[in-house]
């Protein structure tokens, strides 16, 4: 049971230092890969996942190992509460570190939010929600909606 | 240069001011923008570091000071100008903010750091073309986040090209005590950073995230940028695919085939392959990929012509095989097509050469079994019959699990109770007067295992009334019996 308790040092891109059981840290197949293959027993920089984000994927980690034993209904409405306070900003820097760290529940959960939120809007307020920059010319915009006119027929 | 931006709900108002164009412009007017000049731009930059003027920041500071007393202790100003292939304008504004104790518990402050970001983003050309006058249209979102709540405002005009994103901030960040533990509050919005956040994301995860999508979301994102106008045809996963070519004749073969294929190939795991008897169809399936899908949980197949099983099937996830007017050319693929079968539902005319062999994880088993000529097929196909139900009813017996027969004729009813060893419940209904029951002989399932049993379409007309007192008679376990009528 030692391993169990053995603790990963992550260093955040700020310089923040988290320290973190292993049976939560190896939700990461990358930490796992590197647990495995002896890496892990210096603390492991994390470029580009800053302390705030780091802190609550390791929140997410947690209450996935916490939550093991529960029903699955439980975990998704812990999913679900967990996903909805997220706003933006932070959704895409989760996207981000889930990716990098390979998490892939979160990678999934933080996916279908963005999807949600794509969902029922139009390419307008996509392109706005996202900052997305439309570069096509008037014509090519015209002839893709034409190829596949189903897709933008809105009812409402 | 006048810049000016009027919030509906008349929190802020900025006015930047430069000697010159407030000469050309009425600077009091309000939702007004007068847009950069790309050739202008770097004299824009001093011009508007040099005259940048607040005017009312009175209306937010009046709030704050209302809510929670005190008043601005000092401010700054920045003004960052962006040029790439748009102009974006931001104003920072922020101010200290001292806060008195609103509870009158002695004295202690907190002191906000309030920010005020204004970001004005338009392509040049849109800009020049649209000018002033663009009819805004304001729309408020408001959501919360841990620093409080935030309101965040976007201005589009109402022909839905892309204009002005603007966002503004009051972020109370800083609580020196712990008896103050939030601060509610706040009329205006939140910071909020520009990101390009798809064009910061790799085509693995936008595709991704397009996969989670209707498959009408994700194709209408094609129009967004030429960067997604391919993206969705690289999502993940196709989930369901459902193909009914019945009735449907100008198809060409290899449309169809390829579209089974891609689905297959994309991990389908509920397929439907419903073909009309149109002699084209009968070569196109591809049978070597769908009868070795490692995805496939649900397969359902209608093929009104005598299907070639590939030697190798390996289908280690389906568990739920519909089968309609379905003739398979041999035995043994059959086989192992059925043995992990959980849910088996079986659908026209029985098969006259294979045997339904081993299902041992069967649960369910939904049969409606067609006859052409009832004399015939009872005379031929009466064998066949038999080993449906053999192969039904052994793996019933190690798995003892509840069995339902649904939808039944009645033909060869009393063949499959005494095949059915562990059957729990029976559904059925049209059982024809041609079947009768032979009162001496009583299949084990019907006095030891039957607890249910449904008559649906209850009438005079079928033996049906025989069936019922046949299972009152015997049925000793019998703990639910449910009669309706149509």
């Amino acid at each position: 049971m030692a391993s169990t308790l053995k603790k990963i040092i992550l260093k955040s891109c700020d310089g923040k230092i988290l320290e973190v059981e292993e049976a939560v840290a190896v939700q990461s197949q990358m930490i796992k890969n590197m647990i495995e293959d002896d890496c892990a027993n210096e603390e492991i920089p994390l470029p580009d996942i800053t302390g705030e984000i780091l802190s609550m994927i390791i929140e997410y980690c947690k209450m996935h190992v916490d939550g093991e034993n529960n029903s699955n209904n439980e975990l998704i409405a812990r999913d679900a509460d967990f996903i909805t306070r997220v706003d933006l900003n932070t959704l895409y820097y989760l996207i981000v570190a889930a990716n990098f760290l390979n998490v892939k529940s979160l990678l999934d959960l933080t996916c279908q939010r963005v999807a949600d939120i794509i969902k029922g809007k139009s390419p307008e307020e996509i392109r706005l929600t996202f900052n997305i920059k439309n570069d096509f010319t008037p014509e090519e915009e015209e002839e893709i909606r034409k190829k596949n006119a189903w897709a933008f027929d809105y009812k409402d | 240069m006048n810049f000016s931006l009027n919030w509906h709900y008349s929190l802020v108002t900025y006015r930047f001011c430069h000697i010159e164009d407030a000469l050309k412009h009425d600077s009091k007017a309000t939702n007004e923008v007068v847009w950069l000049d790309a050739k202008r731009e770097s004299k824009v930059t001093n011009m508007v570091e040099e005259y940048v003027e607040i005017i009312s920041d009175k209306i937010l500071e009046d709030e704050l000071a209302e809510k929670f007393g005190g008043g601005i202790q000092s401010r700054k100003f920045g003004i960052e100008i962006m040029r790439s292939d748009r102009v974006a304008l931001k104003v920072y504004s922020s101010f200290n903010f001292k806060f008195s104790n609103p509870w009158g518990q002695g004295s202690f402050g907190v002191e906000g750091n309030v920010i005020t970001q204004c970001d004005v983003r338009g392509e040049i050309r849109m800009a020049l073309r649209l000018k002033r006058n663009i009819g805004m249209h304001t729309k408020m979102v408001s959501y919360s986040t841990s620093t409080g709540a935030c309101n965040y405002a976007k201005i589009f005009d109402p022909g839905g090209s892309f204009i002005v994103t603007t966002t503004m901030t009051v972020v109370v960040q800083q609580c020196t005590r712990g008896e103050f533990q939030r601060i509610e509050y706040i009329g205006t919005s939140t910071q909020h950073k520009k990101i390009e956040y798809a064009r910061n994301l790799s085509d693995s995860i936008l595709s991704h995230i397009l996969s989670s999508l209707p498959i009408k979301d994700a194709v209408s994102t094609s129009i967004l940028s030429t960067r997604w106008r391919h993206l969705y045809a690289y999502m993940g996963r196709i989930e369901q695919f459902r193909l009914n070519l019945i009735n449907i004749l100008r198809i060409s073969d290899s449309h169809v085939c390829g579209w089974i294929s891609v689905a297959l190939w994309r991990g389908v795991k509920d397929i439907d392959l419903v073909f009309g008897r149109w002699p084209s169809h009968f070569t196109m399936l591809p049978t070597a990929l769908l009868f070795t899908s490692m995805s496939l949980v649900r397969l359902k197949l209608g093929f009104p012509y005598v299907m070639v099983v590939p030697i190798h099937v390996c289908l280690p996830c389906l568990n739920t095989l519909v089968l309609q007017s379905v003739v398979f050319e041999d035995d043994g693929s059959v086989t192992r097509l059925l043995s992990s079968l959980v849910y088996f539902k079986y659908l026209g005319f029985i098969a006259n050469n294979y045997s339904m062999g081993n299902m041992p994880s069967l649960v369910t088993a939904d049969i409606n079994i067609s006859f052409r000529n009832i004399v015939r097929e009872i005379i031929n196909h009466g064998q066949c019959l038999v080993g449906l139900f053999e192969g039904l009813g052994n793996l019933k017996s190690r798995n003892g699990e509840l069995s339902k027969m649904n939808t039944w004729k009645g033909k060869g009813i009393f063949e499959f109770l005494e095949f059915s060893p562990n059957l729990q419940t029976l559904v059925t209904f049209k059982v024809s007067k041609e079947v009768w029951f032979p009162m001496e002989e009583v299949p084990s399932c019907v006095v030891y295992q039957l607890k249910g049993f449904k008559v649906l379409d209850f009438d005079d007309e079928s033996s049906l009334f025989e069936m019922v007192t046949y299972i009152l008679n015997n049925a000793i376990a019998l703990d639910k019996l449910t009669i309706s009528t149509s």
